[in-house]
């Protein structure tokens, strides 16, 4: 077997191995869950176990206080860090996102004068600067003024899913 | 960035991450001043097989060729399996989806092209996919947000 797909293969095995501890862990109140972004992932399990399995990753406010958290946080974290190490080594990938607008701010994110534009401008400077960011292309739907729409190019998933970890919120991966 | 994000928007984004072919998309979402680019997202059953998958694929890119020699305003297009699965609008299940993108000279183009035989003859093979459950579709005139 090529050293890659070994490497590979220990990196699922070592996910495998935070799952069972994560699912043993009780499970987090549902309002303590900051999730404005909740993505499910089918992986293909090691050569010698088959199949595919189901991962979810969520992320956690660090203010939520859950008991365990510090403990999980750690989990999670390694169990990001293999996912992240795998799917950098996997093709570019274009992030689609939409955003639904608040009422009072919509008409005016076009505007840089308003405080709704100012702030428009600046929230995805960040993103700009990002390891492994490529493109960014927006515009709001023609059928939704209120909806926007944007096209992210990355370099993988994994470069995308690092830069989400942000001091405000942790990623944590749960299998389903 | 988060906190900034939530004061703007309402409930939570929608996201896929999607291995485009042809990458980039950028021929497709701002190839010509103007443009406007259809995006199309499919959604499957989660346990869409892989069979069914790699001949969906086929059957849009074989589709995207038909466009590129007779819609009159398609410019070009691009496509792929999102890594993730979502939520599918139309139910309350996670879904396997397919997006499509198509960039067109304009808006109108996109829509009168709906009109033409080569849409009915075309598109039904798409919008009539085995298993296929739900599909939407909108048009975005997008430009590239650039670092100050």
């Amino acid at each position: 077997m090529p050293a890659s797909q070994l490497c590979l293969s220990y990196l699922l095995l070592l996910i495998v191995v935070d799952f069972h501890k994560i699912a043993k862990m009780p499970p987090i109140p549902r309002h303590q869950l900051l999730c404005p972004l909740s993505q499910t992932y089918s992986l293909p399990l090691p050569p010698s176990q088959r199949g595919m399995m189901k991962i979810s990753v969520l992320r956690l406010p660090l203010s939520a206080g859950h008991p365990r958290q510090p403990r999980l946080q750690n989990q999670c974290y390694r169990a990001i860090r293999g996912l992240q190490n795998i799917s950098q080594k996997t093709t570019p990938v274009t992030e689609l996102v939409r955003l639904r607008l608040k009422d009072g701010v919509y008409p005016d994110i076009d505007d840089p004068k308003t405080d709704s534009g100012r702030k428009w401008k600046t929230l995805f400077q960040p993103l700009l600067r990002a390891n492994g960011f490529q493109r960014y292309y927006w515009g709001r739907q023609f059928e939704c003024p209120d909806v926007v729409s944007g096209f992210v190019s990355w370099d993988s998933v994994g470069h995308h899913m690092k830069f989400t970890e942000t001091r405000y919120a942790i990623p944590c991966v749960i299998f389903l | 960035m988060l906190d900034a994000v939530t004061e703007l928007i309402v409930g939570p984004p929608q996201l896929w991450h999607i291995p485009l072919e042809p990458f980039p998309p950028t021929p497709t979402v701002v190839g010509s001043p103007g443009q406007v680019t259809e995006t199309v997202v499919l959604y499957f059953p989660e346990e869409y097989d892989q069979p069914s998958q790699i001949a969906f694929d086929k059957a849009v890119r074989q589709l995207g060729k038909i466009l590129q020699g007779t819609a009159k305003g398609f410019k070009s297009f691009t496509a792929g399996w999102a890594v993730e699965n979502c939520d599918n609008p139309g139910t309350s299940t996670k879904s396997k989806a397919y997006i499509l993108l198509t960039g067109w000279e304009s808006r109108k183009a996109a829509l009168d092209f709906r009109s033409t035989q080569s849409f009915v003859d075309n598109f039904k093979l798409l919008l009539g996919a085995r298993d296929l459950q739900e599909y939407e579709v909108f048009h975005v005139s997008a430009t590239e947000l650039e670092k100050e």
